[in-house]
Protein backbone atom coordinates (compact mmCIF):
# COMPACT_ATOMS: atom_id res chain seq x y z
CA UNK A 1 0.00 0.00 0.00
CA UNK A 2 2.78 2.37 0.99
CA UNK A 3 4.82 1.49 -2.09
CA UNK A 4 1.73 2.14 -4.20
CA UNK A 5 1.28 5.58 -2.71
CA UNK A 6 4.95 6.41 -3.20
CA UNK A 7 4.70 5.40 -6.86
CA UNK A 8 1.60 7.49 -7.22
CA UNK A 9 3.27 10.59 -5.80
CA UNK A 10 6.29 9.95 -7.96
CA UNK A 11 4.13 9.86 -11.11
CA UNK A 12 2.32 13.00 -9.98
CA UNK A 13 5.63 14.79 -9.32
CA UNK A 14 7.01 13.91 -12.77
CA UNK A 15 3.85 15.08 -14.55
CA UNK A 16 3.63 18.28 -12.49
CA UNK A 17 7.26 19.13 -13.29
CA UNK A 18 6.64 18.48 -17.00
CA UNK A 19 3.48 20.61 -16.81
CA UNK A 20 5.45 23.47 -15.28
CA UNK A 21 8.09 23.07 -17.96
CA UNK A 22 5.43 23.21 -20.71
CA UNK A 23 3.89 26.32 -19.13
CA UNK A 24 7.24 28.11 -19.23
CA UNK A 25 7.68 26.94 -22.85
CA UNK A 26 4.32 28.45 -23.79
CA UNK A 27 5.16 31.68 -22.04
CA UNK A 28 8.46 31.94 -23.93
CA UNK A 29 6.82 31.25 -27.30
CA UNK A 30 4.10 33.85 -26.72
CA UNK A 31 6.79 36.36 -25.75
CA UNK A 32 8.78 35.51 -28.87
CA UNK A 33 5.72 35.76 -31.12
CA UNK A 34 4.70 39.13 -29.72
CA UNK A 35 8.19 40.61 -29.98
CA UNK A 36 9.28 39.45 -33.43
CA UNK A 37 11.59 41.98 -35.06
CA UNK A 38 12.10 42.11 -38.81
CA UNK A 39 15.30 43.24 -40.43
CA UNK A 40 15.19 44.80 -43.90
CA UNK A 41 17.33 42.02 -45.40
CA UNK A 42 15.31 39.09 -44.01
CA UNK A 43 15.37 36.48 -46.82
CA UNK A 44 12.09 35.19 -48.32
CA UNK A 45 12.54 31.77 -46.67
CA UNK A 46 12.05 33.51 -43.28
CA UNK A 47 9.21 35.81 -44.27
CA UNK A 48 5.98 35.61 -42.27
CA UNK A 49 2.58 37.11 -42.86
CA UNK A 50 3.05 39.91 -40.38
CA UNK A 51 6.44 40.94 -41.79
CA UNK A 52 6.91 44.24 -43.69
CA UNK A 53 8.42 42.62 -46.84
CA UNK A 54 5.31 40.46 -47.26
CA UNK A 55 2.97 43.40 -46.84
CA UNK A 56 4.97 45.34 -49.44
CA UNK A 57 5.02 42.36 -51.81
CA UNK A 58 1.26 41.83 -51.48
CA UNK A 59 0.57 45.46 -52.38
CA UNK A 60 3.02 45.44 -55.29
CA UNK A 61 1.58 42.27 -56.78
CA UNK A 62 -1.94 43.68 -56.79
CA UNK A 63 -0.79 45.98 -59.58
CA UNK A 64 0.79 43.06 -61.44
CA UNK A 65 -2.41 41.06 -61.10
CA UNK A 66 -4.33 43.84 -62.80
CA UNK A 67 -1.71 44.46 -65.48
CA UNK A 68 -1.45 40.95 -66.96
CA UNK A 69 -4.30 38.96 -68.55
CA UNK A 70 -5.92 36.32 -66.36
CA UNK A 71 -4.25 32.91 -66.60
CA UNK A 72 -0.87 34.29 -67.69
CA UNK A 73 2.52 32.83 -66.84
CA UNK A 74 4.41 35.30 -64.65
CA UNK A 75 8.15 34.76 -64.28
CA UNK A 76 9.70 36.07 -61.09
CA UNK A 77 13.19 37.42 -61.51
CA UNK A 78 15.41 38.52 -58.61
CA UNK A 79 19.07 38.91 -59.45
CA UNK A 80 19.99 39.82 -55.90
CA UNK A 81 18.68 36.57 -54.45
CA UNK A 82 20.29 33.15 -54.24
CA UNK A 83 18.43 30.44 -56.24
CA UNK A 84 17.04 28.83 -53.09
CA UNK A 85 15.66 32.17 -51.88
CA UNK A 86 14.23 32.90 -55.32
CA UNK A 87 12.22 29.68 -54.96
CA UNK A 88 10.64 30.95 -51.73
CA UNK A 89 10.00 34.37 -53.28
CA UNK A 90 8.31 32.67 -56.23
CA UNK A 91 5.98 30.76 -53.88
CA UNK A 92 5.04 33.96 -52.02
CA UNK A 93 4.33 35.60 -55.38
CA UNK A 94 2.24 32.61 -56.41
CA UNK A 95 0.18 33.00 -53.23
CA UNK A 96 -0.53 36.64 -54.12
CA UNK A 97 -1.14 35.95 -57.83
CA UNK A 98 -3.62 33.07 -57.72
CA UNK A 99 -5.09 33.94 -61.13
CA UNK A 100 -1.77 33.25 -62.82
CA UNK A 101 0.89 30.56 -63.03
CA UNK A 102 4.03 31.84 -61.32
CA UNK A 103 7.44 30.35 -62.15
CA UNK A 104 11.18 30.94 -61.85
CA UNK A 105 13.16 32.10 -64.95
CA UNK A 106 14.71 28.73 -65.79
CA UNK A 107 11.44 26.79 -65.62
CA UNK A 108 10.06 26.02 -69.06
CA UNK A 109 6.44 26.88 -69.81
CA UNK A 110 4.21 27.21 -72.84
CA UNK A 111 3.04 30.44 -74.45
CA UNK A 112 3.92 34.04 -73.60
CA UNK A 113 5.52 34.89 -70.29
CA UNK A 114 5.44 38.08 -68.28
CA UNK A 115 8.63 38.76 -66.34
CA UNK A 116 8.39 40.69 -63.09
CA UNK A 117 11.63 41.80 -61.45
CA UNK A 118 12.00 41.94 -57.71
CA UNK A 119 12.51 44.34 -56.02
CA UNK A 120 12.51 46.88 -58.86
CA UNK A 121 8.97 46.00 -59.83
CA UNK A 122 9.52 46.20 -63.59
CA UNK A 123 7.23 44.11 -65.75
CA UNK A 124 7.90 43.03 -69.32
CA UNK A 125 6.50 40.55 -71.78
CA UNK A 126 8.84 37.80 -72.91
CA UNK A 127 7.62 36.36 -76.20
CA UNK A 128 7.86 32.63 -76.01
CA UNK A 129 10.17 30.43 -74.08
CA UNK A 130 13.18 30.62 -71.82
CA UNK A 131 15.51 30.69 -74.80
CA UNK A 132 13.61 33.41 -76.64
CA UNK A 133 13.60 36.44 -74.41
CA UNK A 134 12.74 39.17 -76.91
CA UNK A 135 10.79 41.52 -74.70
CA UNK A 136 8.42 44.43 -74.61
CA UNK A 137 9.32 46.60 -71.67
CA UNK A 138 6.21 47.37 -69.67
CA UNK A 139 7.95 49.64 -67.19
CA UNK A 140 7.51 49.59 -63.43
CA UNK A 141 4.15 48.05 -62.54
CA UNK A 142 4.43 47.16 -58.91
CA UNK A 143 7.42 47.84 -56.72
CA UNK A 144 7.67 46.64 -53.15
CA UNK A 145 10.24 49.36 -52.47
CA UNK B 1 -11.53 39.54 -39.59
CA UNK B 2 -14.66 41.01 -41.18
CA UNK B 3 -18.16 40.53 -39.76
CA UNK B 4 -19.14 38.57 -42.88
CA UNK B 5 -16.24 36.15 -42.32
CA UNK B 6 -17.27 35.66 -38.69
CA UNK B 7 -20.86 34.89 -39.68
CA UNK B 8 -19.74 32.59 -42.50
CA UNK B 9 -17.34 30.78 -40.17
CA UNK B 10 -20.16 30.19 -37.69
CA UNK B 11 -22.43 28.90 -40.48
CA UNK B 12 -19.75 26.54 -41.83
CA UNK B 13 -18.99 25.33 -38.29
CA UNK B 14 -22.66 24.58 -37.65
CA UNK B 15 -22.93 22.84 -41.02
CA UNK B 16 -19.88 20.67 -40.27
CA UNK B 17 -21.33 19.64 -36.92
CA UNK B 18 -24.68 18.96 -38.58
CA UNK B 19 -23.11 16.83 -41.32
CA UNK B 20 -21.15 14.97 -38.64
CA UNK B 21 -24.33 14.41 -36.66
CA UNK B 22 -26.11 13.09 -39.74
CA UNK B 23 -23.54 10.33 -40.22
CA UNK B 24 -22.54 9.57 -36.60
CA UNK B 25 -25.68 10.47 -34.65
CA UNK B 26 -25.94 12.99 -31.80
CA UNK B 27 -22.87 13.74 -29.68
CA UNK B 28 -23.06 13.25 -25.95
CA UNK B 29 -19.63 14.45 -24.90
CA UNK B 30 -16.55 16.41 -25.89
CA UNK B 31 -14.75 13.60 -27.72
CA UNK B 32 -17.84 12.67 -29.68
CA UNK B 33 -18.20 16.33 -30.61
CA UNK B 34 -14.63 16.34 -31.97
CA UNK B 35 -15.41 13.16 -33.95
CA UNK B 36 -18.42 14.86 -35.49
CA UNK B 37 -16.39 17.90 -36.53
CA UNK B 38 -13.92 15.64 -38.35
CA UNK B 39 -16.74 13.55 -39.84
CA UNK B 40 -18.44 16.76 -41.03
CA UNK B 41 -15.23 17.82 -42.77
CA UNK B 42 -15.00 14.41 -44.46
CA UNK B 43 -18.64 14.52 -45.64
CA UNK B 44 -18.21 18.05 -46.98
CA UNK B 45 -15.00 17.07 -48.78
CA UNK B 46 -16.76 14.03 -50.23
CA UNK B 47 -19.71 16.15 -51.40
CA UNK B 48 -17.36 18.63 -53.11
CA UNK B 49 -15.44 15.74 -54.68
CA UNK B 50 -18.66 14.24 -56.08
CA UNK B 51 -19.64 17.62 -57.56
CA UNK B 52 -16.17 17.92 -59.03
CA UNK B 53 -16.26 14.42 -60.55
CA UNK B 54 -19.69 15.17 -62.01
CA UNK B 55 -18.38 18.36 -63.58
CA UNK B 56 -20.68 20.56 -61.47
CA UNK B 57 -19.05 23.81 -60.41
CA UNK B 58 -19.02 24.81 -56.73
CA UNK B 59 -21.47 27.66 -57.07
CA UNK B 60 -21.77 29.79 -53.91
CA UNK B 61 -25.57 29.65 -53.99
CA UNK B 62 -25.56 25.86 -54.25
CA UNK B 63 -23.05 25.62 -51.41
CA UNK B 64 -25.17 27.86 -49.17
CA UNK B 65 -28.20 25.67 -49.94
CA UNK B 66 -26.17 22.53 -49.12
CA UNK B 67 -24.90 23.91 -45.80
CA UNK B 68 -28.21 25.40 -44.68
CA UNK B 69 -30.06 22.20 -45.61
CA UNK B 70 -27.60 20.16 -43.52
CA UNK B 71 -28.17 22.49 -40.55
CA UNK B 72 -31.95 22.39 -40.97
CA UNK B 73 -32.07 18.59 -41.20
CA UNK B 74 -29.80 18.18 -38.16
CA UNK B 75 -31.87 20.64 -36.12
CA UNK B 76 -35.04 18.89 -37.22
CA UNK B 77 -33.65 15.52 -36.18
CA UNK B 78 -32.51 16.90 -32.84
CA UNK B 79 -35.93 18.39 -32.13
CA UNK B 80 -37.84 15.29 -33.19
CA UNK B 81 -35.66 12.88 -31.21
CA UNK B 82 -35.32 15.10 -28.12
CA UNK B 83 -31.63 16.05 -28.03
CA UNK B 84 -29.66 14.39 -25.28
CA UNK B 85 -27.89 16.63 -22.83
CA UNK B 86 -24.16 16.08 -22.82
CA UNK B 87 -23.23 13.65 -20.05
CA UNK B 88 -20.51 15.90 -18.85
CA UNK B 89 -18.62 18.67 -20.58
CA UNK B 90 -16.49 21.52 -19.38
CA UNK B 91 -18.98 22.56 -16.73
CA UNK B 92 -19.32 22.24 -12.96
CA UNK B 93 -16.99 23.34 -10.18
CA UNK B 94 -14.62 20.39 -10.56
CA UNK B 95 -13.96 21.44 -14.16
CA UNK B 96 -12.75 24.96 -13.33
CA UNK B 97 -8.99 24.16 -13.61
CA UNK B 98 -9.62 22.42 -16.92
CA UNK B 99 -11.65 25.36 -18.21
CA UNK B 100 -8.86 27.77 -17.24
CA UNK B 101 -6.23 25.64 -19.01
CA UNK B 102 -8.42 25.26 -22.10
CA UNK B 103 -9.22 28.96 -22.34
CA UNK B 104 -5.58 29.96 -21.77
CA UNK B 105 -4.05 27.59 -24.32
CA UNK B 106 -6.73 27.98 -26.98
CA UNK B 107 -6.63 31.74 -26.37
CA UNK B 108 -2.84 31.86 -26.82
CA UNK B 109 -2.90 29.84 -30.02
CA UNK B 110 -6.00 31.68 -31.28
CA UNK B 111 -4.28 35.03 -30.74
CA UNK B 112 -1.20 33.93 -32.69
CA UNK B 113 -3.31 32.40 -35.50
CA UNK B 114 -5.80 35.22 -35.96
CA UNK B 115 -3.06 37.85 -35.90
CA UNK B 116 -1.28 35.73 -38.56
CA UNK B 117 1.83 35.40 -36.38
CA UNK B 118 1.95 31.62 -36.51
CA UNK B 119 0.88 30.89 -40.10
CA UNK B 120 2.47 27.70 -41.40
CA UNK B 121 4.92 28.25 -44.27
CA UNK B 122 3.22 25.42 -46.15
CA UNK B 123 -0.02 27.37 -46.00
CA UNK B 124 1.62 29.95 -48.24
CA UNK B 125 3.65 27.51 -50.32
CA UNK B 126 0.81 25.21 -51.35
CA UNK B 127 -2.32 24.78 -49.15
CA UNK B 128 -3.33 28.43 -49.47
CA UNK B 129 -2.39 28.68 -53.15
CA UNK B 130 -4.56 25.64 -53.92
CA UNK B 131 -7.44 27.01 -51.86
CA UNK B 132 -7.34 30.29 -53.78
CA UNK B 133 -7.11 28.50 -57.14
CA UNK B 134 -10.05 26.22 -56.26
CA UNK B 135 -12.15 29.18 -55.15
CA UNK B 136 -11.43 30.99 -58.43
CA UNK B 137 -12.04 27.85 -60.52
CA UNK B 138 -15.08 26.87 -58.39
CA UNK B 139 -13.74 23.35 -58.16
CA UNK B 140 -10.45 21.49 -57.93
CA UNK B 141 -8.27 23.18 -60.54
CA UNK B 142 -6.92 20.01 -62.14
CA UNK B 143 -5.62 21.93 -65.17
CA UNK B 144 -3.43 24.05 -62.89
CA UNK B 145 -2.26 21.01 -60.93
CA UNK B 146 -1.49 19.11 -64.14
CA UNK B 147 0.86 21.71 -65.61
CA UNK B 148 4.39 20.51 -64.92
CA UNK B 149 5.72 23.91 -63.86
CA UNK B 150 3.24 24.04 -60.96
CA UNK B 151 4.52 20.87 -59.30
CA UNK B 152 5.83 22.89 -56.33
CA UNK B 153 2.25 23.01 -54.97
CA UNK B 154 2.37 19.24 -54.43
CA UNK B 155 -0.41 18.28 -56.88
CA UNK B 156 -0.59 14.72 -55.51
CA UNK B 157 -1.51 15.75 -51.96
CA UNK B 158 -5.09 15.02 -50.86
CA UNK B 159 -7.55 17.89 -51.10
CA UNK B 160 -9.61 17.97 -47.91
CA UNK B 161 -7.93 21.06 -46.47
CA UNK B 162 -7.71 23.11 -49.70
CA UNK B 163 -11.40 22.31 -50.29
CA UNK B 164 -12.26 23.43 -46.78
CA UNK B 165 -10.13 26.57 -46.97
CA UNK B 166 -11.62 27.56 -50.33
CA UNK B 167 -15.13 27.28 -48.91
CA UNK B 168 -14.84 30.56 -46.96
CA UNK B 169 -13.83 32.40 -50.12
CA UNK B 170 -16.58 30.75 -52.17
CA UNK B 171 -19.25 31.71 -49.67
CA UNK B 172 -18.10 35.26 -48.99
CA UNK B 173 -16.69 36.15 -52.39
CA UNK B 174 -13.20 37.00 -51.14
CA UNK B 175 -10.33 35.00 -49.70
CA UNK B 176 -9.45 35.91 -46.12
CA UNK B 177 -6.77 34.06 -44.20
CA UNK B 178 -8.90 34.22 -41.06
CA UNK B 179 -11.16 31.36 -42.13
CA UNK B 180 -8.30 28.83 -42.52
CA UNK B 181 -6.89 30.13 -39.23
CA UNK B 182 -10.27 29.50 -37.61
CA UNK B 183 -10.16 25.89 -38.83
CA UNK B 184 -6.79 25.49 -37.11
CA UNK B 185 -8.04 27.05 -33.88
CA UNK B 186 -11.02 24.67 -33.87
CA UNK B 187 -8.70 21.69 -34.40
CA UNK B 188 -6.43 22.91 -31.61
CA UNK B 189 -9.40 23.39 -29.27
CA UNK B 190 -10.53 19.86 -30.13
CA UNK B 191 -7.09 18.51 -29.18
CA UNK B 192 -7.25 20.20 -25.77
CA UNK B 193 -10.86 19.24 -25.00
CA UNK B 194 -10.32 15.66 -26.20
CA UNK B 195 -7.28 15.44 -23.93
CA UNK B 196 -9.39 16.73 -21.05
CA UNK B 197 -12.12 14.18 -21.71
CA UNK B 198 -9.61 11.33 -21.99
CA UNK B 199 -7.80 12.33 -18.78
CA UNK B 200 -11.15 12.67 -17.04
CA UNK B 201 -11.15 8.87 -17.05
CA UNK B 202 -8.39 8.99 -14.45
CA UNK B 203 -9.56 9.24 -10.85
CA UNK B 204 -6.55 11.31 -9.79
CA UNK B 205 -7.24 15.06 -9.93
CA UNK B 206 -3.53 15.96 -9.76
CA UNK B 207 -2.73 13.84 -12.78
CA UNK B 208 -5.77 15.07 -14.70
CA UNK B 209 -5.01 18.74 -14.34
CA UNK B 210 -1.24 18.56 -14.66
CA UNK B 211 -1.59 16.22 -17.64
CA UNK B 212 -3.94 18.68 -19.33
CA UNK B 213 -1.55 21.56 -18.61
CA UNK B 214 1.32 19.51 -20.06
CA UNK B 215 -0.49 18.61 -23.30
CA UNK B 216 -2.26 21.97 -23.75
CA UNK B 217 0.76 24.17 -23.07
CA UNK B 218 3.27 22.04 -25.00
CA UNK B 219 0.98 21.84 -28.05
CA UNK B 220 0.28 25.58 -27.90
CA UNK B 221 3.98 26.43 -27.50
CA UNK B 222 4.95 24.28 -30.47
CA UNK B 223 2.03 25.43 -32.62
CA UNK B 224 2.91 29.09 -32.03
CA UNK B 225 6.69 28.74 -32.22
CA UNK B 226 6.82 26.34 -35.17
CA UNK B 227 4.01 28.09 -37.11
CA UNK B 228 1.24 25.50 -37.26
CA UNK B 229 -1.77 27.71 -38.06
CA UNK B 230 -3.18 26.86 -41.47
CA UNK B 231 -1.05 23.70 -41.57
CA UNK B 232 -2.27 20.12 -41.50
CA UNK B 233 -0.34 18.66 -38.57
CA UNK B 234 -2.93 19.82 -36.00
CA UNK B 235 -5.52 17.70 -37.79
CA UNK B 236 -3.34 14.61 -37.78
CA UNK B 237 -2.50 15.13 -34.10
CA UNK B 238 -6.24 15.22 -33.37
CA UNK B 239 -6.79 12.10 -35.49
CA UNK B 240 -4.15 10.30 -33.41
CA UNK B 241 -5.85 11.31 -30.15
CA UNK B 242 -9.26 10.20 -31.39
CA UNK B 243 -7.65 6.96 -32.57
CA UNK B 244 -6.40 6.43 -29.01
CA UNK B 245 -9.94 6.85 -27.67
CA UNK B 246 -11.55 4.62 -30.28
CA UNK B 247 -9.00 1.87 -29.70
CA UNK B 248 -9.48 1.80 -25.93
CA UNK B 249 -11.18 -1.43 -24.79
CA UNK B 250 -14.38 0.37 -23.79
CA UNK B 251 -14.70 3.72 -25.49
CA UNK B 252 -17.43 5.76 -23.96
CA UNK B 253 -17.01 9.44 -23.39
CA UNK B 254 -16.12 11.04 -20.07
CA UNK B 255 -15.05 7.92 -18.24
CA UNK B 256 -18.23 6.18 -19.13
CA UNK B 257 -17.87 2.59 -18.02
CA UNK B 258 -21.54 1.86 -18.41
CA UNK B 259 -21.35 0.62 -21.94
CA UNK B 260 -19.64 3.21 -24.11
CA UNK B 261 -19.74 3.06 -27.88
CA UNK B 262 -21.27 0.06 -29.59
CA UNK B 263 -18.96 -1.88 -31.88
CA UNK B 264 -20.69 -0.65 -35.02
CA UNK B 265 -20.63 2.98 -33.86
CA UNK B 266 -16.99 2.64 -32.94
CA UNK B 267 -16.10 1.17 -36.34
CA UNK B 268 -17.93 3.95 -38.17
CA UNK B 269 -16.39 6.70 -36.03
CA UNK B 270 -12.91 5.26 -36.54
CA UNK B 271 -13.66 4.99 -40.27
CA UNK B 272 -14.33 8.73 -40.40
CA UNK B 273 -11.22 9.53 -38.35
CA UNK B 274 -9.16 7.41 -40.76
CA UNK B 275 -10.84 9.05 -43.76
CA UNK B 276 -10.02 12.48 -42.32
CA UNK B 277 -6.37 11.52 -41.84
CA UNK B 278 -6.05 9.99 -45.30
CA UNK B 279 -7.75 12.96 -46.99
CA UNK B 280 -5.48 15.43 -45.18
CA UNK B 281 -1.95 14.45 -46.13
CA UNK B 282 0.17 11.60 -47.45
CA UNK B 283 1.41 10.54 -44.00
CA UNK B 284 -2.24 10.52 -42.92
CA UNK B 285 -2.77 7.60 -45.32
CA UNK B 286 -0.23 5.52 -43.43
CA UNK B 287 -1.71 6.62 -40.08
CA UNK B 288 -5.13 5.50 -41.31
CA UNK B 289 -3.71 2.15 -42.42
CA UNK B 290 -2.15 1.50 -38.98
CA UNK B 291 -5.37 2.52 -37.20
CA UNK B 292 -7.40 0.10 -39.33
CA UNK B 293 -4.84 -2.64 -38.74
CA UNK B 294 -4.85 -2.04 -34.96
CA UNK B 295 -8.65 -2.08 -34.90
CA UNK B 296 -8.82 -5.35 -36.82
CA UNK B 297 -6.24 -7.05 -34.59
CA UNK B 298 -7.78 -5.73 -31.36
CA UNK B 299 -11.48 -6.18 -32.01
CA UNK B 300 -11.58 -8.86 -34.74
CA UNK B 301 -14.47 -7.11 -36.51
CA UNK B 302 -17.34 -8.80 -38.31
CA UNK B 303 -18.04 -8.02 -41.97
CA UNK B 304 -20.61 -5.29 -41.21
CA UNK B 305 -18.12 -3.53 -38.95
CA UNK B 306 -15.44 -3.80 -41.60
CA UNK B 307 -17.78 -2.17 -44.10
CA UNK B 308 -18.48 0.66 -41.66
CA UNK B 309 -14.77 1.05 -40.99
CA UNK B 310 -13.71 0.95 -44.62
CA UNK B 311 -16.52 2.81 -46.38
CA UNK B 312 -15.63 6.39 -45.34
CA UNK B 313 -11.98 5.70 -46.06
CA UNK B 314 -12.74 4.26 -49.50
CA UNK B 315 -15.07 7.15 -50.35
CA UNK B 316 -12.29 9.71 -49.97
CA UNK B 317 -9.24 7.72 -51.02
CA UNK B 318 -10.59 6.11 -54.21
CA UNK B 319 -11.71 9.31 -56.01
CA UNK B 320 -8.41 10.98 -55.07
CA UNK B 321 -6.32 8.03 -56.31
CA UNK B 322 -8.49 7.80 -59.44
CA UNK B 323 -7.88 11.45 -60.37
CA UNK B 324 -4.15 11.20 -59.68
CA UNK B 325 -3.78 8.12 -61.84
CA UNK B 326 -6.00 9.50 -64.59
CA UNK B 327 -3.94 12.68 -64.77
CA UNK B 328 -0.61 11.05 -63.96
CA UNK B 329 -0.03 13.38 -61.01
CA UNK B 330 1.81 11.07 -58.61
CA UNK B 331 5.14 12.72 -57.88
CA UNK B 332 7.74 10.06 -58.46
CA UNK B 333 11.17 10.36 -56.97
CA UNK B 334 14.10 8.06 -57.29
CA UNK B 335 14.56 5.86 -54.23
CA UNK B 336 17.91 6.16 -52.50
CA UNK B 337 20.08 3.12 -52.08
CA UNK B 338 19.36 1.62 -48.66
CA UNK B 339 22.86 1.85 -47.25
CA UNK B 340 23.95 1.60 -43.63
CA UNK B 341 25.70 4.96 -44.01
CA UNK B 342 22.45 6.71 -45.00
CA UNK B 343 20.59 5.10 -42.10
CA UNK B 344 23.35 6.25 -39.75
CA UNK B 345 23.10 9.80 -41.16
CA UNK B 346 19.34 9.79 -40.57
CA UNK B 347 19.70 8.49 -37.01
CA UNK B 348 22.37 11.09 -36.29
CA UNK B 349 20.07 13.88 -37.49
CA UNK B 350 17.06 12.72 -35.42
CA UNK B 351 18.38 14.16 -32.07
CA UNK B 352 18.82 17.53 -33.77
CA UNK B 353 15.21 17.28 -34.94
CA UNK B 354 14.07 16.56 -31.39
CA UNK B 355 16.06 19.56 -30.18
CA UNK B 356 14.09 22.08 -32.29
CA UNK B 357 13.74 25.12 -30.05
CA UNK B 358 9.94 25.44 -30.06
CA UNK B 359 9.65 21.99 -28.50
CA UNK B 360 11.78 23.03 -25.50
CA UNK B 361 12.92 19.42 -25.15
CA UNK B 362 9.41 18.02 -24.63
CA UNK B 363 9.45 16.30 -28.05
CA UNK B 364 11.69 13.61 -26.54
CA UNK B 365 8.63 12.15 -24.77
CA UNK B 366 7.71 10.55 -28.11
CA UNK B 367 10.57 8.07 -27.81
CA UNK B 368 8.58 6.56 -24.93
CA UNK B 369 5.98 5.35 -27.48
CA UNK B 370 7.22 1.73 -27.20
CA UNK B 371 6.38 1.90 -23.46
CA UNK B 372 2.70 2.02 -24.50
CA UNK B 373 3.07 -1.55 -25.74
CA UNK B 374 3.54 -2.74 -22.14
CA UNK B 375 0.09 -1.63 -21.00
CA UNK B 376 -2.77 -3.64 -22.45
CA UNK B 377 -5.18 -0.71 -22.41
CA UNK B 378 -3.14 1.54 -24.68
CA UNK B 379 -1.26 -1.19 -26.57
CA UNK B 380 -3.32 -0.73 -29.78
CA UNK B 381 -2.52 3.00 -30.08
CA UNK B 382 1.05 2.27 -28.96
CA UNK B 383 1.35 -0.11 -31.90
CA UNK B 384 -0.03 2.55 -34.25
CA UNK B 385 2.42 5.17 -32.96
CA UNK B 386 5.42 2.82 -33.20
CA UNK B 387 4.47 1.77 -36.74
CA UNK B 388 4.10 5.40 -37.79
CA UNK B 389 7.49 6.32 -36.29
CA UNK B 390 9.03 3.36 -38.13
CA UNK B 391 7.33 4.51 -41.32
CA UNK B 392 8.83 8.00 -40.94
CA UNK B 393 12.30 6.50 -40.49
CA UNK B 394 11.78 4.28 -43.51
CA UNK B 395 10.84 7.28 -45.68
CA UNK B 396 13.93 9.19 -44.51
CA UNK B 397 16.10 6.18 -45.26
CA UNK B 398 14.59 5.58 -48.69
CA UNK B 399 14.36 9.19 -49.86
CA UNK B 400 17.09 10.65 -52.10
CA UNK B 401 16.96 14.01 -50.24
CA UNK B 402 20.01 14.93 -48.17
CA UNK B 403 19.20 13.26 -44.83
CA UNK B 404 20.17 15.96 -42.31
CA UNK B 405 18.24 18.67 -44.17
CA UNK B 406 15.27 16.35 -44.67
CA UNK B 407 15.08 15.33 -41.01
CA UNK B 408 15.59 18.84 -39.63
CA UNK B 409 12.97 20.34 -41.93
CA UNK B 410 10.23 17.85 -41.09
CA UNK B 411 10.93 15.84 -37.91
CA UNK B 412 9.68 18.47 -35.41
CA UNK B 413 6.24 18.61 -37.03
CA UNK B 414 6.04 14.87 -37.67
CA UNK B 415 6.68 14.35 -33.96
CA UNK B 416 3.83 16.76 -33.25
CA UNK B 417 1.41 14.52 -35.18
CA UNK B 418 2.10 11.73 -32.66
CA UNK B 419 2.94 13.65 -29.50
CA UNK B 420 -0.53 14.22 -27.95
CA UNK B 421 -1.63 10.60 -28.43
CA UNK B 422 1.65 9.23 -27.05
CA UNK B 423 1.64 11.52 -23.99
CA UNK B 424 -2.04 11.00 -23.17
CA UNK B 425 -1.53 7.25 -23.65
CA UNK B 426 1.42 7.34 -21.26
CA UNK B 427 -0.65 9.24 -18.68
CA UNK B 428 -3.48 6.70 -18.93
CA UNK B 429 -1.03 3.82 -18.66
CA UNK B 430 0.77 5.43 -15.72
CA UNK B 431 -2.52 6.08 -13.92
CA UNK B 432 -3.53 2.49 -14.48
CA UNK B 433 -0.22 1.15 -13.25
CA UNK B 434 -0.33 3.34 -10.13
CA UNK B 435 -3.98 2.49 -9.56
CA UNK B 436 -3.24 -1.22 -9.75
CA UNK B 437 -0.76 -0.89 -6.94
CA UNK B 438 -2.68 1.73 -5.01
CA UNK B 439 -6.34 2.70 -5.11
CA UNK B 440 -7.67 0.98 -8.19
CA UNK B 441 -11.22 1.71 -7.17
CA UNK B 442 -10.71 5.27 -8.39
CA UNK B 443 -10.21 4.12 -11.96
CA UNK B 444 -13.01 3.45 -14.41
CA UNK B 445 -13.62 -0.19 -15.11
CA UNK B 446 -12.15 -0.09 -18.59
CA UNK B 447 -8.84 1.11 -17.25
CA UNK B 448 -8.76 -1.64 -14.63
CA UNK B 449 -9.93 -4.60 -16.65
CA UNK B 450 -8.41 -4.88 -20.03
CA UNK B 451 -9.62 -7.65 -22.30
CA UNK B 452 -6.34 -7.33 -24.14
CA UNK B 453 -4.20 -8.88 -21.45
Amino acid sequence: MKRGQTARWLVRAVVIILAGWATVALWLEVERASATLWLPDTPPSLWRFDSPPVQALGSALQAVDQAVPRGSVVVIEANELAPSELFFLMMWCSYYLPRHDVVRPHVGTEGPRYVWSYPEGSLRLARASVRDLATDDGGVVGSPR
Amino acid sequence: MTFVTVLTSVAIGMALLSLGRLVLGPASGLIELACRVLAGMVVLHFALTVLDLAGVSWHPLGLWVLLLTAIAVAVGLALSSGARRPKRGLGGRESIPAVVVTVATVGAFGWSAWTLRSVAPDFVYHWGIKAKRYAIARGVDWDYLSRSWNDFVQPDYPNLFPDLYSLGALLTGRFEEHWPMTVSVVLFAAIVTTTYALLDRIGDMWLQVSGLVLVGCACAAFSIGYFQAGGIDLGLALAGLLGLWLLLPSSGDQGDNRGGLGRKDRALALGFVCAFAAASKIEGVSLAAWLVLAYCVTFRPRLTELVRLGAPLALVVLPWAFELMRRDLFQRSEAAELTAQRLWDVLQAIPQGFAQSSWHGLSWLVILAPALLVSGVVRPIGTVMCLQLTFFLWVYWRSPVEPTFYVLSSWPRLVFQLWPAVVVGLLLAAARSVGAEGTSEELPADLRESPLE
